[in-house]
């Protein structure tokens, strides 16, 4: 399987002197989902800020292999990802200008103003075909089961819904390499399965998941392989079909609980 | 002095007969209050935007400046543009003492601290978050500066109205630089709103003092009402 993201020795220290990465070594594969799970503080929030380039690592290295990235440029790069944090984190603006920033952020000039007339037009009731960014915003919109949220305000959202339209948001780019930070920790049970069927459904169409979870429940139904990050080290990672079969290594022992090793 | 009934009802027929004094002032208020703010708005924003997201050394102490800047009485700040546009004052041969362009110039000193006080608020209230969920969409540098400028734009717009609403009835800047001055022909080439009350009180004109009174009363008031709209929108 061809690998869309290799990370080799990466340590991240961070101003106050607190080592939170300390040699992560990570093989992600094209199309595949992957979870890392985790005590809190274990370090995965500090290493998908590292992958997604927020931070730059104080040591080793990460190499994307994206099949379409224009050029090797770190922002072109970074346009190929996307990430969801567990905290919905929308603008103070309608749920249409939300899902569609990251499609405005990658126009251009005149395609942005294009689209805003567009939308003007639309609202003195002239009938004009749909733009393109206006189908995409539309079919993520759809794909959250939210088609018809567009015109209320972010703020008039639950929180499972604004955690949809967060997802709406980073699906929309299309992005090869999607990163979810805990996406369902904050949900209600039917709305985290609702966000996991979408995620399914994004990684059946090609997007390789980097998942991280506290569940292991969810980390079962959606993910391909797991790695468990301890301390900022990587203490154990496989399938996870035989991550979590009995009678496991004593991480993982200590991790998920006896019982849940079937 | 002519009874407080009579002298409304007096006033309020001055405004509806459009007198010409009355617009003339009520012209030179709005121009030069514009202008000012024309001027300090762009400025304000970008160094409430450079103080609010850039790192850089003796950024806290440009932060206090501007915070003991909004709290400058006028009166100083016209003393001090008059020194310096006076005869003797190092732009003294700009002759631009007792013009509208010094009262321009008094109150862009005024506002422009207040102004970038509450823009600066308004950009560093807005959610860290913010900056990065838009480098994990794939914003630029530039981008995420404006995507952050963009959410702290009602703030952006209470600065502003606070801007104007100072500078329109503020009057000891004004009144120092400015000169007070009306043309032969009772028309008003350095007289606003602010310093006409003043001049009219005096003469014991109180119908005319008053319609310029209510005249700059609607357009604070009014300015108030929509800054407190925007706010509530802003954090709707």
């Amino acid at each position: 399987m061809s690998s869309i993201l290799s990370a080799r020795g990466l340590r991240f220290v961070y101003p106050g002197g607190v080592e939170a990465l300390r040699g992560v070594d990570l093989e992600i594969h094209a199309g595949e989902v992957f979870a890392v799970i985790g005590p809190n503080g274990a370090g995965k929030t500090t290493l998908f800020r590292v992958l997604n380039m927020f931070y730059r690592p104080s040591a080793g290295r990460v190499e994307y292999r994206f099949q379409t990235a224009r050029d090797g440029s770190e922002l072109s790069l970074r346009r190929r990802m996307a990430m969801v944090f567990q905290d919905p984190v929308l603008l103070n603006a309608s749920v249409w200008e939300n899902v569609a920033y990251g499609l405005f952020l990658r126009e251009s000039f005149p395609g942005r103003l294009r689209v805003r007339l567009h939308r003007l037009g639309r609202k003195f009731r002239l009938s004009l075909p749909a733009t393109e960014l206006e189908a995409r915003v539309e079919r993520a919109l759809e794909e959250v089961g939210l088609s018809g949220f567009g015109g209320k305000h972010a703020r008039a959202l639950s929180r499972g819904e604004a955690q949809r339209v967060a997802l709406a948001r980073a699906l929309a780019v299309e992005p090869e390499l999607l990163f979810l930070d805990e996406p369902t920790a904050n949900l209600d049970p039917p709305s985290a399965l609702l966000i996991e069927e979408v995620i399914r459904t994004a990684n059946r169409r090609g997007t390789t998941v980097l998942l991280a979870s506290h569940n292991i429940g969810q980390v079962r139904r959606l993910a391909d392989r797991a790695a468990l990050l301890v301390e900022g080290r990587i203490v154990e990672s496989g399938p996870v079909g035989e991550l979590f079969r009995p009678p496991g290594s004593g991480f993982i022992r200590e991790f998920v609980g006896e019982e849940l090793l079937t | 002095m002519p009874s407080l009934l009579s002298a409304v009802s007096q006033a309020f027929s001055m405004i509806v007969s459009l007198d010409s004094y009355l617009l003339s002032v009520v012209g030179v208020s709005l121009k030069v209050s514009g202008m000012a703010l024309l001027i300090s708005v762009p400025v304000s924003a970008l160094v409430a935007s450079l103080l609010g997201l850039g790192r850089f050394p003796g950024r806290n102490l440009l932060r206090t400046l501007v915070n003991t800047g909004m709290g400058v009485p006028s009166v100083i700040v016209g003393l001090v543009v008059l020194l310096l546009l006076s005869r003797s004052g190092p732009f003294g041969g700009l002759g631009l003492l007792w013009t509208p362009t010094a009262m321009v110039i008094s109150q862009c000193v005024l506002i422009t601290p207040l102004i970038t006080g509450v823009m600066l608020s308004a950009v560093v209230g807005v959610d860290r978050a913010i900056s990065e969920a838009a480098h994990a969409l794939g914003a630029s540098r530039l981008q995420r500066v404006l995507t952050v400028i963009r959410e702290a734009r009602f703030g952006f717009l209470t600065a502003v109205l606070a801007g104007f609403g100072r500078a329109i009835s503020e009057v000891g800047s004004v009144l120092l630089v400015g000169g007070n001055i009306v043309f032969p022909n009772g028309v008003s080439y350095t007289r606003t709103l602010t310093t006409a009350i003043v001049v009219e009180t005096r003469k014991g004109q109180f119908e005319t003092a008053l319609a310029l009174g209510i005249v700059l009363i609607v357009i604070v008031l009014s300015l108030n009402l929509v800054a407190s709209r925007l706010q509530r929108r802003g954090t709707l």
